[in-house]
């Protein structure tokens, strides 16, 4: 399973390659991180989006998450990946924008791992 | 002793006055003491007048009025100087006052010896007092106060003190003239101005009391 | 009695009338004195009255000038608090972050030392060794984004204490950034669909500045969200010159040092002067000619009722005049607006 994370932290990578050591060693799943979402569409582009799933933070400099979610949801849907949002942002309006736009799920940081890790393999 | 109405007149306004004056010694303002020192001392004066006479035996008094005119000045120059709080008159008022004894000494060596009247000098602190009572006038009327005028103790003792020595410079002039003359004043003359210094007399204790039984007008600021 | 054998008709007569003339006089004279006083007492009851007119009167001004100055500190304390406000959510945000790195990292740590414990047991040094590097790189982005918040933490609480007014040797850049960053986030916070171009230009000559730094933060933080705020309500009225492409809002913070010649005229300095020059534009609807003269005055404001106090300019413009600086603006209607502080060196 190929994962893009688009987040404007950069420890966001360190991170996730931690906490899915075992995944990533194993070759389960495979990540890719972009810091922005003119990065991600970039990388959309450019792999064709083998991504299958794309975990997004919201509130980044430039184009935000909910601009990304849009553009990936317009563009792409052949298949659509799935994109979760991520986001420190846990109020009503942002998780009805993102539902709207056609986010398949919404979390809220501070990132529960282990419920992260059910809703992949819930996707597996 | 002989007094007639117009010593006893004279004398009982002087003795009730100082009496008055020493009575309310503590509750007036400090020029108000001064009047009330200075009529003392005029009855110590007249008393003393009366012992040379009646006394010692001698034949007039005049040497008495000789020594007291100037020191009775004096007394004024402080108590005016009391109402008149202006530095500028410190000066010129004592200088006055120096004056007016030097006056005094010359007089008596040169023109009215001991044994006469020294009517000069009277006339000359006449003249000097109605001047200082309307400098104080002039006062009086700068710095207004609220309450009646003729309430003031001020205002009693320096229309006093005007009225009094323009008659006296009337008086002693008229007796002047007359001796120039080689004649004599009448003696109504000499009564007329017992009686107005006995009211003089009275008017200082009418002041005292005003002055004792409200606050001043004339604001003392150091008692 | 009376001996009137003595008395001279003629002394009398004169004697009496010149007497009669003296009462007269004396009389007259103290009649006009007592009228005369009578007038002056009544002015000077006048001059009295109004004098203590006057005095009542002086006493309620500097009764209404105390109560007017404590409303007006009680304003500039709301405009510092809003503008904390507006701070508090972007920094929330910035709080967040390390935060969850402190708490993800130390979970990954935990489930690398129940690993760790696994290859004790089966004796494998060279995992154990591997696991325990990662645990303490893992340690070491725990303190640094702790450090990090811990470092946010201080910075809001500066910007909210009152002023100290104390001078200190202040990184201008770095002071700009740190204010660029939070309002952004501020402004993003309340408005998600808040998007802007940020540019900067640092000119990293610029040495320590001797500044009060809450205020001069507060300077940047008030011009900032003022620019923001142009931007984002200009798209309807604002044309790029090119036309048809699309409006990009756009800020830019630029910080210039500049070096004066030596010998201004009549200056007698035997060093040239320094000055730091800190531009905040936008590519907003500018400012229109006619409000431009009181945009710094205190209570005027743009913004409908209730969303704004006004007084942001005009304390930001006290505080740079206080240290010696000046704020002034450049415009042009349609196309951007400028502030540029300068700050002596």
């Amino acid at each position: 399973m190929n994962i893009l994370v688009v987040d404007d932290e950069k420890d966001v990578q360190i991170l996730f390659e931690q906490r899915f050591r075992k995944e990533i060693k194993c070759g389960e799943i495979k990540f890719a991180f972009a810091f922005s979402g003119e990065e991600a569409l970039q990388y959309l582009n450019d792999y064709n989006h083998g991504a299958v799933l794309i975990l997004s933070d919201i509130n980044m400099p430039g184009m935000s998450g909910l601009e990304l979610l849009r553009h990936i949801k317009e563009k792409y849907n052949a298949p659509p990946p799935l994109v979760m949002m991520i986001t420190a942002y846990g109020d009503a309006e942002n998780y009805n924008t993102a539902m709207r736009l056609g986010a398949d799920d919404f979390l809220t940081k501070p990132v529960e791992f282990n419920i992260l890790k059910e809703k992949l393999k819930a996707i597996q | 002793m002989n007094f007639d109405f117009y010593d006893i007149f004279y004398y009982s306004c002087l003795l009730i006055s100082a009496a008055i004056g020493l009575a309310c010694l503590n509750k007036v303002e400090r020029g108000f003491k001064w009047l009330a020192i200075l009529m003392v001392l005029t009855v110590v004066s007249e008393l003393i007048a009366k012992y040379l006479v009646y006394g010692l035996e001698k034949q007039d008094n005049n040497i008495v009025y000789h020594f007291f005119t100037p020191v009775e000045y004096a007394f004024y120059v402080i108590i005016f100087l009391q109402f008149l709080e202006d530095k500028k008159w410190h000066w010129r008022l004592w200088l006055s006052a120096i004056a007016l004894f030097l006056f005094e000494i010359l007089n008596t060596m040169y023109i009215q010896p001991l044994n006469v009247t020294s009517t000069n000098v009277i006339i000359a602190e006449s003249v000097l007092l109605v001047f200082l009572s309307l400098v104080l006038f002039l006062k009086i009327r700068e710095t207004p106060s609220q309450r009646i005028l003729l309430r003031e103790g001020v205002f009693w003792f320096n229309s006093a003190v005007l009225c009094y020595y323009a008659f006296s410079i009337l008086v002693w002039g008229f007796h002047n003239m007359k001796v120039y003359n080689l004649d004599n004043a009448p003696q109504i003359i000499y009564d007329i101005n017992m009686i107005l210094s006995g009211l003089l007399y009275l008017s200082f204790s009418i002041a005292i009391v005003f002055n004792a039984l409200s606050k001043p007008l004339m604001r003392n600021t150091h008692d | 009695m009376i001996n009137l054998a003595s008395l001279n008709s003629s002394d009398v007569i004169v004697f009496t009338l010149a007497g009669m003339l003296i009462i007269i006089l004396l009389f007259g004279f103290i009649m006009y004195f007592l009228f005369t006083y009578r007038h002056k007492q009544r002015d000077f009851n006048l001059l009295q009255i109004q004098k203590d007119e006057i005095g009542t009167q002086k006493q309620l001004l500097e009764k209404t000038l105390i109560d007017l100055k404590s409303a007006q500190a009680q304003l500039i304390q709301s405009e510092k608090l809003a503008s904390l406000g507006q701070l508090t959510a972007g920094i929330a945000h910035e709080i967040q972050n390390p935060l969850n790195f402190v708490n993800n990292f130390s979970e990954v740590n935990k489930e690398l030392i129940d690993e760790m414990q696994v290859a004790i047991d089966t004796g494998n040094i060279s995992d154990i060794k591997a696991i325990s590097n990662d645990i303490k790189e893992n340690q070491e982005k725990i303190n640094q984004h702790g450090k990090r918040a811990d470092a946010i933490v201080k910075g809001m609480l500066q910007h909210s204490r009152t002023s100290t007014g104390v001078y200190e040797p202040t990184d201008i850049n770095a002071l700009a950034d740190e204010f660029l960053r939070l309002a952004y986030h501020g402004l993003r916070a309340k408005d998600k669909s808040f998007n802007v171009i940020m540019k900067t230009d640092f000119d990293k000559s610029i040495g320590k500045v001797n500044i009060i730094p809450q205020d001069i933060g507060r300077v940047f933080l008030n011009l900032i969200t003022n620019a923001f705020y142009a931007v984002s309500s200009a798209p309807s009225t604002s044309k790029s010159p090119k036309g048809d492409l699309p409006y990009v809002p756009t800020v830019s913070i630029t910080t210039k040092l500049i070096k004066s010649p030596l010998g201004d005229l009549g200056a007698k300095r035997s060093t040239g002067t320094e000055t730091v020059e800190i531009s905040i534009r936008d590519n907003g609807s500018g400012i229109p000619k006619d409000i431009l003269d009181k945009i710094f005055q205190p209570f005027f404001t743009t913004k409908p009722t209730g969303q704004g106090t006004g007084l942001g300019l005009s304390l930001s413009y006290d505080i740079i005049k206080a240290h010696g600086g000046e704020l002034k603006v450049e415009t042009k209607e349609g196309e951007y607006a400028e502030f540029i502080i300068t700050l002596p060196v």
